[in-house]
């Protein structure tokens, strides 16, 4: 019985075509197609990613029977007259050097257990896996890498991966290439949407097969195998929700439909709360090329704001401007160029990629998110000018008033409640009656989230900075036009120096009990919460 | 819509001062806030954002059907 695993010492390969000819025998016939175009793409970016993360060992894994592959197989490619294997084979990524093999000699399945049972470090060592399909002009299926920069992908998640009875761990978003076959750029991203909030939802892992059949089940323009002529939005949408989510769709147009021109400062704005709370966003592209979809798995921030989008929401005087300000560019999985690139501003009029070309972002949302990013943003004003009052009571020599005095940035989130807990039993600079107040207050499943930085203080880069000056809690499951969303509202004095009063108050929804106020004892600014899910 | 006058809220000041004085000297413990008080002031904020607040609604949930219709792939 031959050895189904392989070493390749990723540093003696010069460039991506050796790769793939070490990759897959002669026989499948893919060492001879010419690594170019934009198929191979994926492939090409795959392997300058392995380079940039430290992969030096490459452990080839033969005969992979891959669930999503052997779905795309069963659905499509088994129905053809030549055959198409149905294995794949699995590339994992090692930081550690290859076992040396004598010259002459063959690798054993002793060398290769002892190189997997005395990796050092496995957590740091192990950098993630690559399904390679048995397909010519699309070779890369289900994978996850970790990015190259973990602080700035938030749509994540971690996974164990077993190799020969061993269980190592990878934290990454994953990534599939669309096979132009059982599925294009709409399955592909949706799959990446999902199977990233699979542990955290608890959703089944659908296949590219099976979106395309959820897709196609009600609505089809065209055949449905071969997939080449994409989805419509309406299709992805119903995808989506046959997996148990409700997708969310937002439009990217700033004015009315066909005004203003789409600007990169506004999809960024729409999309930041969702990606802040590790929620990926499905974002379709229109350049002149024609549409396409990618998936907006996290975002880099500037060290000063890209753009000053300070409003006043005239009704309460607030001024205020949001924390995606300070964004600069969205990290993405492009299905037909790769993992974790950038997507930042450019001209529309060009077939490059750019939030320009943006018409609209789907959310996935876990089921009862009845309010939006947005609508929690506005319920949270309200809380803000209902908070200012009583504050400002404090002082009986000063009339009034319903805002800050300070300027403030809001940073919106949704949070499952274990992690607001987790954050509140943790977070070094809450008042302890708060901190109490926060870890038993009853809570729905998910809450929104929003926290008020002071604007001169806000580095987003800096995940230690104090600048939390207040923060609103909501619920996520309630409709904000009934009026009833805030569950408990605090603003720091921070938020009013000029006024007399106690260093922070706490404003708490009773339910069906009368609304209750505290005075707090404390009011240093805080961090952000950093960790949305648990 | 108009910034709220902050004058119009002298019903809320005679009702909140009682409030805020039994806060200050009880830190730490919650004071109920009067039905009365937390309504009047709840509707005067909600009624000044009915306005945002629908506008908001609408250009959220209005995805037109033939943005629903274009195709990507």
């Amino acid at each position: 019985m031959s050895l189904r695993y392989r070493f390749i010492d990723l540093a003696s390969i010069a460039d991506e075509s050796e790769l793939l000819g070490a990759i897959a025998p002669p026989a499948s016939g893919m060492q001879a197609f010419a690594l170019m175009g934009q198929p191979l793409s994926p492939f090409k970016h795959v392997v300058q990613h392995l380079r940039k993360i430290g992969a030096q060992t490459l452990l080839i894994q033969d005969s992979v029977r891959d669930p999503d592959f052997l779905a795309e197989h069963e659905a499509f490619y088994s129905k053809q007259h030549r055959v198409i294997p149905r294995l794949c084979w699995r590339l994992h990524a090692f930081a550690a050097a290859a076992p040396i093999v004598e010259k002459g000699k063959e690798l054993t399945a002793r060398a290769v257990l002892d190189f997997l049972d005395t990796v050092a470090d496995p957590d740091r060592q192990y950098l993630g896996f690559v399904t390679i399909r048995p397909l010519r002009h699309a070779p890369i299926g289900a994978s996850i890498l970790p990015p190259p920069h973990l602080g700035d992908v938030t749509c994540l998640e971690r996974f164990p991966v077993h190799i020969a009875g061993r269980a190592f761990y990878v934290s990454g978003t994953p990534y599939l290439q669309q096979d132009n076959a059982v599925g294009a750029c709409a399955q592909a991203s949706i799959w990446i949407a999902l199977r990233t909030q699979m542990k955290r939802v608890g959703n089944t892992a659908y296949t590219p097969a099976e979106l395309t059949r959820a897709a196609t089940r009600y609505m089809a323009f065209d055949r449905v195998y071969p997939g080449r002529q994409g989805l419509v939005i309406e299709q992805m949408l119903e995808a989506i929700r046959s997996s148990g989510h409700d997708p969310l769709t937002l439009t990217c147009e700033h004015g009315v439909p066909g005004g203003a021109p789409i600007t990169a400062a506004y999809v960024i704005e729409q999309a930041m709360p969702y990606i802040e709370s590790g929620l990926p966003v499905v974002a379709t592209l229109f350049p002149p090329s024609g549409g396409h979809a990618v998936v907006c798995i996290g975002r880099q921030y500037a060290a000063r704001p890209i753009v000053d989008t300070t409003r006043d929401l005239k009704p309460l005087g607030i001024r205020y401007r949001v924390a995606a300000d300070w964004i600069e560019t969205l990290v993405i999985h492009n299905d037909n160029t790769g993992p974790y690139l950038t997507l930042g501003s450019g001209d529309p009029k060009s077939n490059v990629y750019c939030l320009e070309h943006a018409r609209n972002l789907i959310i996935p949302l876990p089921e009862t998110v009845h309010m939006t990013a947005k609508e929690a943003e506005q319920a949270s004003l309200k809380a803000i000018a209902f908070s200012c009052f009583f504050f400002s009571q404090y002082d009986s020599t000063k009339p009034p008033r319903l805002k800050p005095e300070t300027d403030i940035v809001l940073r919106t989130l949704l949070v499952r409640r274990h992690a607001f807990r987790r954050w509140a039993l943790e977070d070094a600079e809450l008042d302890p009656a708060l901190k109490d107040l926060y870890r038993t207050l009853e809570l729905p499943r998910l809450i929104w989230f929003v926290e008020l930085h002071d604007a001169q203080l806000y580095d987003p880069r800096n995940p230690n900075t104090c600048s939390r000056i207040g923060e609103i809690v909501l619920d996520a499951s309630a409709d904000s036009l009934h009026g009833d969303v805030t569950l408990s509202a605090r603003l720091s004095r921070h938020t009013l120096p000029s006024y007399s009063g106690p260093q922070g108050i706490l404003l708490l929804d009773g339910g069906i009990e009368a609304e209750q106020l505290l005075a707090l004892s404390s009011g240093v600014p805080g961090k952000s919460l950093a960790i949305p899910w648990e | 819509m108009p910034t709220i006058d902050t004058g119009a809220l002298e019903f809320a000041v005679d009702l909140a001062r009682p409030v805020v004085a039994q806060s200050l000297s009880a830190p730490g413990q919650a004071i109920p806030i009067p039905a009365k008080l937390s309504e009047q002031l709840n509707a005067v904020l909600s009624n000044a954002m009915l306005d945002d607040v629908l506008a908001l609604r609408e250009k959220e949930r209005s995805v037109s059907l033939e943005t629903l219709r274009l195709t990507v792939r």
